[in-house]
């Protein structure tokens, strides 16, 4: 099994996809990080100095775990699009053991899309407060929660997005389900349902990248649940390869 | 050693049957040519040979074995299928690490089957800027990495030029007389004649015949004995009397089928007959081919 694992994480090294990613959850934070940066002592955002604004600062890492999903929803989907998952299928005859290998490859590189946000928002956030000679008033602890949970969301977030691309297929459909569920269905179902809506991924990924602890969900329930989310997409992928024929 | 048997094989698409009732076997040591017209199944059967789709009823297995249940395929059972199945921005070289990884196999393999195939000068360039030619050799090189005892190629031949068509012949040849079981489709009918011993022909899903290549094209129509002789029409009245069909050609020439060429011979000389040629014709396996699938 380690050997298709590596196989699996070579195949994310080896094609600019990954790349892009990276630098575009890099970019993504480090721009919100200026804006915010920018704008704080405004009038939406309170002075640098406050505990709240700095938490903000930190939080900007947040967006990690939606990215990570559209990129494992594009890794098993690029394969079946570039018919590559023939040759991965004439090599390793298991397609349990290569969807295996897929999802703990694609959970390894979810945790370091999540933990290149996270470096960057800290750094950023470090950078900041030093060049305003603003002295750290923020819980450590509380950086560091967040950072495990959007560490945590992302690697489970491309795990899920792997889930939906394994069973959608198409790439563009399986990236528009993806996009569609995460902009329009979760919101419309958070305004009809809101009991409902903070069961759902997008909220699971912000409780835990934010590490709230007062809201509805718990950080364990939302980690479980979203856990569970990703286990029923990856089933439900490993099911349909299981079953589908390669033509 | 592998034998490769297809046994009632059928596979239905909807209401489209691929493959139908389909039974023969292939055995090492000799290249099989797998021929048939477009859509007449040939892609299918390989597919199911090694396990990418699943029957709709029969097997497909090598040594008794479904693919599926191989444990390390990649050493067993080589084979390409699609020239294209290859992440455009990833180089030749990385493409075969991946599976050499997964297999197992130390980076040294992947040199060495990139020299095999002569990828070795573009191995680092992304394969999305191959050639066809370039992206069949990257197709056998993944084929070759295992360097296994079963090759399954499909229309291995595709964009090759001129020496690589010849390179490839060898390479099969090669392989087959090592004691390897070879399976190649292909449309390239002369080529197949020079690169096959054995040959099965499929339409509509089914078996149309498997022989010999030399058999093939012997019981073709194109198949006749070319005979010339200043004595046609005395030739022609012996000939028929010992059971030949005739076919009158152009100048002094007969085309003789259903006896031998030594037959000929010794009719010609019993009757005093002078004879100027006595060729015997087969037909070419494009022939062959066309008559057994029209």
């Amino acid at each position: 099994m380690l050997a298709q694992i590596r196989s699996e994480l070579l195949k994310l090294v080896t094609v600019r996809t990954s790349l892009f990613f990276a630098l575009a959850a890099a970019g993504f934070v480090a721009l919100v990080l200026t804006i915010q940066a920018a704008t704080a002592g405004g009038e939406f955002m309170g002075p640098l100095s406050d505990a709240a604004t700095q938490r903000a600062l930190f939080l900007t890492a947040g967006a990690a775990p939606l990215i990570a999903i559209v990129f494992g929803c594009l890794g098993v989907t690029s394969e079946l699009r570039h018919h590559t998952i023939v040759s991965t299928l004439l090599v390793d005859a298991s397609r349990i053991r290569v969807i295996t290998a897929k999802t703990i490859a694609t959970l390894l590189a979810g945790a370091g899309l999540g933990a290149i946000a996270v470096a960057v928002s800290i750094v950023g956030t470090g950078l900041i407060l030093l060049v305003t000679g603003t002295s750290l008033s923020v819980e450590i602890v509380d950086v560091v929660a967040a950072g495990a949970g959007t560490i945590g969301g992302a690697a489970l977030g491309a795990v899920f997005g792997l889930g939906i691309g394994g069973v959608v297929r198409n790439q563009a459909l399986a990236v528009g389900a993806v996009l569609i569920l995460m902009l329009a269905i979760e919101p419309l179902v958070t305004s009809l349902l809101p009991d409902v809506g903070p069961w759902l991924p997008s909220a699971l990924v912000t409780v835990l990248a934010e590490a709230q602890t007062g809201g509805p969900i718990g950080l364990a329930a939302a980690a479980i649940t979203l856990a569970g989310y990703a286990l029923v997409t990856t089933v439900g992928a490993a099911l349909t390869l299981q079953h589908a024929d390669v033509t | 050693m592998t034998v490769l048997t297809i046994d009632h094989l059928t596979k239905r698409f909807g209401d489209t049957v691929a493959v139908d009732d389909l039974s023969f076997t292939v055995h090492p040591g000799v290249v099989t040519g797998f021929l048939g017209p477009n859509g007449s199944g040939k892609s299918t059967t390989m597919r199911a040979l090694l396990g990418l789709i699943t029957p709709t009823d029969g097997t497909a297995t090598l040594d008794g074995h479904r693919f599926r249940d191989l444990d390390d395929p990649a050493l067993k059972v080589g084979a390409m299928l699609e020239a294209d199945a290859f992440h455009p921005g990833r180089s030749g070289r990385d493409h075969l690490r991946i599976l050499a990884t997964s297999a197992r196999l130390s980076r040294g393999r992947v040199d060495e089957v990139l020299e095999i195939v002569g990828l070795t000068d573009a191995a680092d360039r992304n394969a999305g800027g191959y050639s066809l030619g370039m992206r069949q050799r990257l197709g056998l090189a993944a084929a070759l990495l295992g360097d296994p005892q079963v090759l399954i190629l499909d229309e291995p031949a595709n964009g090759l030029d001129p020496q690589g068509v010849r390179w490839l012949r060898d390479l099969l040849r090669f392989h087959a007389s090592r004691g390897a079981t070879v399976l190649v489709s292909s449309h390239l009918l002369a080529e197949m004649a020079l690169i096959a011993e054995d040959v099965v022909v499929i339409r509509d899903g089914r078996l149309v015949t498997h022989d010999r290549v030399t058999a093939i094209t012997a019981a073709a129509n194109g198949s006749a004995i070319v005979v010339r002789s200043p004595q046609r029409s005395e030739l022609a009245t012996a000939l028929t009397a010992v059971g030949a069909d005739l076919t009158p050609a152009e100048d002094d020439q007969l085309l003789v089928r259903s006896i031998d060429a030594p037959t000929v011979g010794r009719v010609a000389r019993q009757e005093g007959i002078e004879l100027h040629e006595l060729t015997p014709r087969a037909a070419s396996l494009e022939d062959a081919f066309l008559e057994l699938t029209n």
